[in-house]
């Protein structure tokens, strides 16, 4: 049987049976789940691959951390807050995975334990045991660590997030806020707001000679952070710390167990006391050279494609700039295009772009 | 915010400062910038991804699990978190659509033979001739026409699955044999092997039953 022409005919049934009816796309709640999970699969994928070069002894990128202590001592004359003065409806959705140790939930009075990959709802306030831990995963990309004897209230309305500290230690690592995006830190006598990407809070036994007699204490590394306390809106650069006279002795004053849970190592040395976030450098210069080529400016973005590899010749972002500069070059500057390809086959032999590179090294269109 | 560290500080909202630089919303990122995002681990790139492929999985979903099923929207999330964690093999040789589609349809393939209560592996095909025969103003033809269908797949759920897949993947939904191979976890060459066998299968089938092939080769004849 050289030609099954009942299996043409069905062919022919069934593709005029009913290819035109379009999908009805997902609600608000749907969508937000589904981002949520697609953001919690990328931080897997690039955990995974951390790992991964980590134990091959490369360099991983820097992440933005934020830490946040809270000593016991504020345990004492903390006023409770009920859910619903901290969180609204709205906010990004958030899932739990507890860790060694375990962790709980309370949601309206009552709790419960807190399962891997519950989803939390504003209002949600999850207290660690000692010897406990859990991490919030925000669909934002920010991502939470308690440490033991953490307990905190979570929260948000829109495009903010709002996170209320009781008690223990909290490291969180916050994603890059867009427009209308706020990601806020309350503690017992302080506010903050995060406006970069990485720092850290403390709290710290009262001391009336300092910030007078907050316990709150703050480290910046990156970007720019507002603490408000008494009144007193106070932004805090990279490199700085509040309150200004004893935020570096309280930081010191810390003791070990309350040293940051998810520290990631920095891809680059901190230089002369300022950290540098060598991450937002090369997302920054990427993000250049793309303006660049968008704009059709092709030496401006093969400049900064060029920056990129000559400073960070190992960054996550440093292959696809490779890729990117080569199809720039491949039109304007053939001959450097060639070049480029055979350094990125030698450097990238399985890379994805391997065909292309071998197409320009070959001189096919 | 008070001074006294017995009073609970209360959240507001803050004027913005003008001294202080807002950050933009992000720029609309292409189909490279979202691949470069998503293979460097940033994952605030999840929304612009979502955006980006979320109508080709649901389309394709729509089209291979039906438009009343129940798992459509778990199956839909579980194809674009299989879409994250198989991004290396995308070796843009093909359109991000095309790929989406293809990782879409290997989901829903899996989740199809997983589920063991249903046999019917083609419902969505049903499902969707009902749908075009409520839009017809020739009831009469439609309805002989989704009489013929109804035995059509009834044979392909009595084949050889595999082979039936590759036949309805290739000759329906229009996946081709490297596509096919993706989905179903073969090589192309045993997709090849399945589909030939799948098209002499269902053809044998039906020239063995006179009444539907005659029904298919009138349907076939009318305008």
């Amino acid at each position: 049987m050289n030609d099954p022409r009942y299996a043409w005919l069905v062919r022919k049934l069934l593709v005029s049976g009913g290819a035109s009816i379009a999908p009805v796309p997902p609600g608000p709640m749907d969508r937000a789940r589904a981002i949520a999970a697609v953001a919690q699969a990328i931080e897997t994928r690039a955990r995974r691959r951390r790992t991964a070069r980590w134990a091959g002894g490369a360099v991983a990128a820097a992440a933005a951390v934020v830490g946040v202590f809270v000593g016991s001592h504020a345990l004492g004359h903390v006023v409770a807050r009920a859910p619903s003065q901290v969180a609204s409806s709205g906010g990004p959705e958030i899932v739990a995975h507890p860790a060694a140790g375990g962790a709980s939930v309370l949601v309206s009075g009552a709790q419960a334990p807190l399962v891997e990959g519950r989803s939390l709802a504003s209002g949600s306030r999850i207290v660690t045991p000692p010897g406990g831990r859990a991490t919030l995963s925000f669909s934002t990309g920010t991502s939470v660590a308690l440490g033991e004897g953490a307990d905190v209230t979570v929260g948000g309305d829109g495009g903010s997030a709002v996170l209320q500290l009781a008690g223990g230690v909290v490291d969180l690592h916050v994603a890059k806020l867009g427009a209308g995006q706020r990601f806020v830190v309350n503690t017992p006598d302080a506010e903050v707001e995060v406006r970069g990407t990485q720092f850290r809070v403390g709290l710290a036994a009262p001391d009336p000679g300092c910030g007078g007699g907050t316990t709150t204490r703050v480290t910046v590394t990156e970007g720019v952070v507002v603490v408000r306390h008494a009144g007193v809106e106070s932004r805090v650069p990279a490199g700085e710390g509040w309150p200004a006279a004893c935020w570096r002795t309280s930081v010191s004053t810390l003791p070990p167990t309350d040293a940051p849970l998810a520290m990631p190592p920095a891809s680059r040395p901190l230089a002369a006391g300022r950290p540098v976030s060598a991450l937002a450098e090369q997302n920054d210069l990427f993000a250049k050279a793309a303006t660049a080529r968008r704009r059709g400016d092709v030496p401006g973005a093969v400049a900064a494609f060029d920056r990129l590899l000559d400073e960070y010749p190992a960054c996550p972002l440093a292959e696809g700039a490779a890729v990117e500069r080569m199809r720039l070059l491949r039109s304007t500057a053939p001959g450097r295009a060639v070049t480029l390809a055979q350094q990125y086959l030698v450097r990238y032999p399985r890379g994805f772009a391997r065909a292309e590179a071998e197409a320009i090294v070959s001189g096919l269109p | 915010m008070t001074s006294s560290p017995h009073r609970a500080p209360k959240l507001r909202l803050v004027p913005t400062d003008p001294g202080i630089a807002q950050p933009s919303a992000p720029p609309a990122l292409d189909d490279s910038e979202l691949l470069l995002a998503l293979r460097a681990g940033d994952a605030t790139a999840a929304t612009a991804l979502h955006d980006r492929v979320r109508p080709q999985v649901d389309r394709t979903v729509r089209r291979l699990l039906g438009p009343g099923d129940i798992d459509r929207e778990d199956v839909a999330q579980l194809a674009m978190i299989e879409l994250v964690t198989t991004i290396d093999r995308y070796r843009a040789d093909c359109s991000l659509d095309t790929w989406t589609s293809t990782i879409a349809a290997r989901v829903v393939y899996k989740h199809i033979r997983r589920r063991k209560t249903e046999r019917r592996i083609f419902s969505a095909l049903d499902a969707d001739l009902l749908a075009a025969s409520r839009s017809t103003s020739r009831p009469g033809r439609e309805a002989a026409l989704r009489g013929v269908t109804r035995r059509v797949l009834e044979h392909l759920d009595a084949m050889d699955e595999s082979k039936a897949w590759a036949f309805v993947l290739h000759d329906v939904y229009g996946y081709d044999l490297r596509e096919i191979a993706e989905i179903t976890d073969v090589s192309v060459t045993a997709a090849q092997t399945r589909l030939v066998r799948g098209r002499r299968e269902i053809h044998e089938r039906i020239a063995g039953d006179a009444d539907l092939a005659q029904a298919l080769e009138s349907t076939q004849a009318e305008p």
